[in-house]
């Protein structure tokens, strides 16, 4: 059994007739980066609020480091700054009247260490964050990416229980975006240290988390390795949330132990799939078909092979690395895949579509 | 097109030629009245005649004003007293707004009101009703505390240094600076905070280590707005300074000008003297102002109040105390007052009398200070929207080449204290034979009042034109409308909610204040600040707080009046 660093235990807040937590239980394993994702006012950051003991819970316990700082049937809290986290806010927070190693120094004089060490923590943490030479900067004089390793060095140099991170790249520009995304990871890495990483960017969750849990209406979807979820997403919110993913109608023809045919309109022959997401559908009924537009293959001479589907090409557009192709198919449904650069496609000609069904899953209608 | 251009480039050159007209008319007009009166206050501290008699240049004023031991007595005590009450409100005012900005204060927005009436309580009022209740002799709390602790002799006097300091603080030292700095506080960026908060700093350290140093330039500038405000009091020490002859310079120089005959060489040196002393901080506020801030403030704040949890009551009862005494107390007392045969004497047989109110009501005097008050203060709300709106937009809006020293104009009578914008008025109309029949009129107050809330009235406005976007305007041009006529019914129309609130706290203080009108009011145009006043001085105690009384229930009732309709009169749009 991992040690777990954090634990939220049927966590409920409430903003007047707004209940932004509901009920949210999490653990946060010693050592991964566990993510909130969600769209925005899914409770995301309010569950990070109450972590950091910046809101207080209306029902529910937590536990910080196996120790219980929270609970409201003992009415317990213990307020942010008994707790022993590290926090990167979205704005980065820095105060604007300290110099940057007067920042990253704030916390250690809090807890009264002495001068010299301070010192020796300061340009430690400022050497890993590598901003060693502008220790005497103000920090308003800095730029977006300094402020944030500013930021991240000085909720780092206090060896929290646990990092939380809310928004902490939404405020760079794209390629910045993506340059902090490996640094924070290599740091985590290299220190081994825990996280709690709120965003709604799926790339951003998907690229640097352990575990990510999809957050919708103010409790978890789905728990799980980020590979996991876009693949096997467990309801049509987390599947609809991450990626593109194609909707087809259909009406179950046929079932057994691990395959569901489905009849398409307009379609010569079932198409079997093997993904599924509701092993619970009857045959007769009335579902959905759900597809990754990577996952579709495109055969430029039509066939009617197994899982081939025809079509005509609508519009062709070129997205820079790629061509997205959009297919009307034969019994009316529209489908779009992705070909590469190259490929020689006029809009009206009829090529055929191949689902892998493995890669189909069948939800209800 | 050339068609077109050719028929409208003259009539448009001629319009263009009226405005520019106008916006120099405007610019020459304040110019005189600001500055023409600081330049006669200089120019007769040279001068020993009196007004209208043959000019007599000599150094005389000026050696009285700096050789005299009262002089510098006077300035000593000004700088003093300033000083001291300043060092006590400011930390108990951040405190204060900290509490009501950022904590999980009970009753925070109940008393976010109660300060902002105490800041419409006129400082009179205020002095009249605290003299009942800490008087040396008779004061009601001191009998009470002498009794309780049963000391032999009274503990307080309210007509000394430190009574001087007490009632100040009473009456706007700590309200003002609480409603400028709430909701400077509130605007604070809460990450900021909560940053600190999570890093593990409690929350007092919180306020002192990060929220303070954070909001330390807004704090400079209240601080130093309300020391230049400071060298403005007047009426408190004229009153409780007077038993033991505790002047400060603008008592000083009502009392050398109220002596016979009146020696203007040396209140005019004084005055200039007081500006000398008042530079440094006319310039530090400037800067303070005009210098680039921390960009502490962000849109999206969903910041969490600070929970006081054991501290909460604790916290409540200060603010509650604080807030008790700055008005209620005060008011009770004054009304308490109104209803004594003598003022203070409760222990006569029948201590209890509706005489005062009957006496004030049906006296002639009164009715026509009455009638002066209401003239003055709708005199100086109508004048105030016109002027203020006209230098605002032009300062804005246009491209007029003197907007610069317009707006400088504006600022200028901020700095100015009321009894010497007073003092240069009264030269003015005195000196210039033009204006001498205007002297004694109402006309003259109207004026003096207007300059007085000129300042903030017209921040008030250009802050909202700024707000209200250019293309508005510009929309109205394109479609066929004039400049005048896109004011009419574009821009005035918008801007209504703000010209009747700058028009009603024109006339709040052109009701309330007394030391800009100091030296101007005769009995014929004699308002009721100025009656009430009097009375003091007289020591009618009793109708001083029959008087009183009604000027607070003017001020308070057109403010609550004007708040009920959704107009926050008040300090925070020119913060």
């Amino acid at each position: 059994m991992e040690e777990v660093v954090l634990k939220l235990a049927a966590v409920t807040k409430a903003f007047g007739p707004l209940k932004a937590v509901r009920s949210l239980s999490l653990e946060v394993r010693k050592g991964e980066i566990a993510t909130l994702l969600g769209p925005s006012g899914c409770g995301k950051t309010t569950t990070l609020r109450l972590v950091a003991g910046l809101e207080e819970p209306d029902e529910g316990e937590i536990f910080e480091a196996g120790k219980l700082i929270v609970s409201v049937a003992q009415g317990l809290f213990t307020p942010p700054y008994k707790r022993n986290m590290g926090m990167v806010f979205q704005s980065y927070a820095l105060w604007p009247n300290m110099t940057v190693a007067q920042n990253v120094a704030f916390p250690l004089e809090l807890r009264g260490l002495a001068s010299k060490i301070i010192r020796e923590k300061v340009r430690g943490a400022l050497d890993l964050v590598n901003l060693g030479e502008l220790e005497q900067r103000p920090v308003p004089l800095l730029s977006g990416g300094q402020q944030q390793r500013v930021a991240l060095a000085r909720a780092l140099v206090y060896e929290p229980d646990l990092l939380l991170l809310d928004e902490p790249f939404s405020n760079l520009d794209a390629k910045l975006r993506e340059q902090m995304r490996v640094e924070v990871k290599l740091l985590q890495k290299k220190l081994g240290i825990s996280a709690l990483f709120v965003t709604h960017d799926q790339i951003e969750a998907m690229s640097l988390s352990d575990r990510v849990a999809v957050m919708h209406d103010g409790d978890i979807e789905q728990l799980g390795a980020p590979l996991e979820l876009y693949e096997r997403p467990r309801t049509p919110f987390v599947r609809d949330f991450l990626g593109k993913t194609i909707i087809l109608q259909g009406t179950v023809a046929a079932k057994d132990q691990e395959r569901i045919a489905v009849q398409m309109a307009g379609a010569p022959r079932h198409l079997s799939c093997l993904n599924h997401a509701s092993p619970g559908v009857a045959v007769g009924q009335k579902v959905c078909l759900a597809i990754r537009p990577e996952d579709i293959a495109a055969q430029l001479s039509p066939s009617d092979g197994e899982n081939a589907l025809r079509g005509s090409i609508e519009t062709c557009l070129f997205v820079g690395d790629h061509y997205e192709v959009h297919l009307r198919l034969d019994g009316g449904g529209l489908v779009f895949f992705y070909l590469p650069r190259g490929a020689d496609l006029e809009e009206g000609r009829v090529i055929s579509v191949k689902f892998p069904p493995e890669r189909v899953s069948v939800w209800p209608a | 097109m050339a068609g077109i251009s050719a028929t409208v480039f003259p009539a448009r050159l001629r319009r263009w030629e009226l405005q520019s007209l106008l916006f120099n008319l405007v610019l020459a007009t304040l110019a005189f009245v600001v500055l023409y009166p600081l330049m006669l206050i200089v120019l007769n501290s040279f001068q020993t005649a009196l007004p209208g008699e043959a000019v007599a240049y000599s150094l005389q004023g000026w050696r009285a004003a700096l050789t005299e031991p009262g002089m510098r007595a006077a300035v000593a005590n000004t700088i003093g007293l300033s000083l001291t009450r300043e060092l006590i409100a400011l930390p108990l005012a951040i405190v204060l707004a900290w509490l009501l900005a950022r904590t999980d204060l009970p009753g925070r927005e109940w008393f976010g009101f109660m300060f902002w009436l105490s800041f419409f309580l006129p400082s009179l009022a205020v002095t009249l009703g605290w003299i009942l209740l800490l008087d040396s002799q008779y004061g009601l709390l001191n009998t009470a505390v002498a009794r309780l602790f049963s000391l032999k002799q009274n503990p307080f006097d309210i007509y000394s240094w430190w009574g001087i300091v007490w009632t100040h603080l009473m009456s706007l030292s700590i309200s003002v600076k609480v409603m400028l700095l709430t909701p400077a506080f509130r605007n604070m960026d809460a990450s900021l905070e909560e940053a600190a908060q999570v890093c593990g700093a409690w929350p007092l350290r919180t306020l002192r280590r990060v929220i303070v140093p954070v909001m330390a330039p807004a704090i400079t500038v209240v601080a130093l707005m309300s020391a230049i405000r400071a060298l403005e009091a007047f009426e408190i020490e004229l009153i409780l300074g007077a038993p033991k002859r505790i002047d400060v310079y603008s008592t000083k120089i009502f009392r050398l000008l109220h002596q016979e005959p009146p020696s203007f060489a040396p209140a005019t040196a004084l005055s200039v003297i007081t500006l000398a002393l008042m530079l440094p901080l006319i310039a530090l506020q400037r800067w303070v102002t005009t210098r680039r801030r921390y960009t502490t403030v962000t849109g999206q704040s969903k910041s969490q109040r600070l929970r006081l949890r054991r501290w909460k009551w604790p916290a409540f009862s200060l603010v509650l105390f604080v807030v008790l005494l700055l008005t209620v107390v005060p008011a009770l007392s004054l009304l308490m007052g109104t209803f004594m045969r003598l003022y203070g004497f409760f222990n006569l047989a029948q201590p209890w009398t509706l005489r005062n109110w009957h006496d004030v009501l049906y006296d002639p005097i009164f009715l026509s200070s009455f009638g002066n008050t209401f003239l003055l203060g709708f005199g100086t709300a109508v004048l105030a929207v016109l002027v203020y709106s006209l230098v605002a937009y032009i300062t804005v809006r246009t491209r007029f080449w003197g907007r610069a020293a317009l707006d400088l104009l504006s600022w200028l009578p901020f700095t100015l204290p009321g009894i010497i914008l007073s003092l240069g008025f009264l030269w003015l109309f005195l000196d210039v034979p033009l204006f001498r029949p205007f002297y004694g009129g109402l006309f003259l107050l109207v004026l003096a009042s207007s300059l007085n809330s000129m300042t903030l009235g017209v921040q008030v406005i250009k802050s909202n034109m700024v707000q209200l976007g250019f293309d508005l305007e510009e929309a109205a041009w394109v479609t066929g409308g004039t400049r005048w006529y896109t004011f009419r019914r574009v821009v005035l129309p918008l801007l209504t909610p703000v010209l009747l609130l700058v028009g009603i706290m024109s006339f709040i203080s052109a009701t309330r204040n007394i030391s800009h009108i100091a030296l101007l009011v005769t009995s014929a145009n004699r308002p009721l600040a100025m009656l009430q006043l009097d009375f003091m001085a007289d020591a009618r105690y009793e109708a001083a707080a029959v008087v009183g009384t009604i000027v607070v229930l003017l001020t308070v009732g057109v403010a609550l009046v004007a708040r009920l309709f959704g107009l926050r009169v008040g300090l925070h749009h020119g913060g």
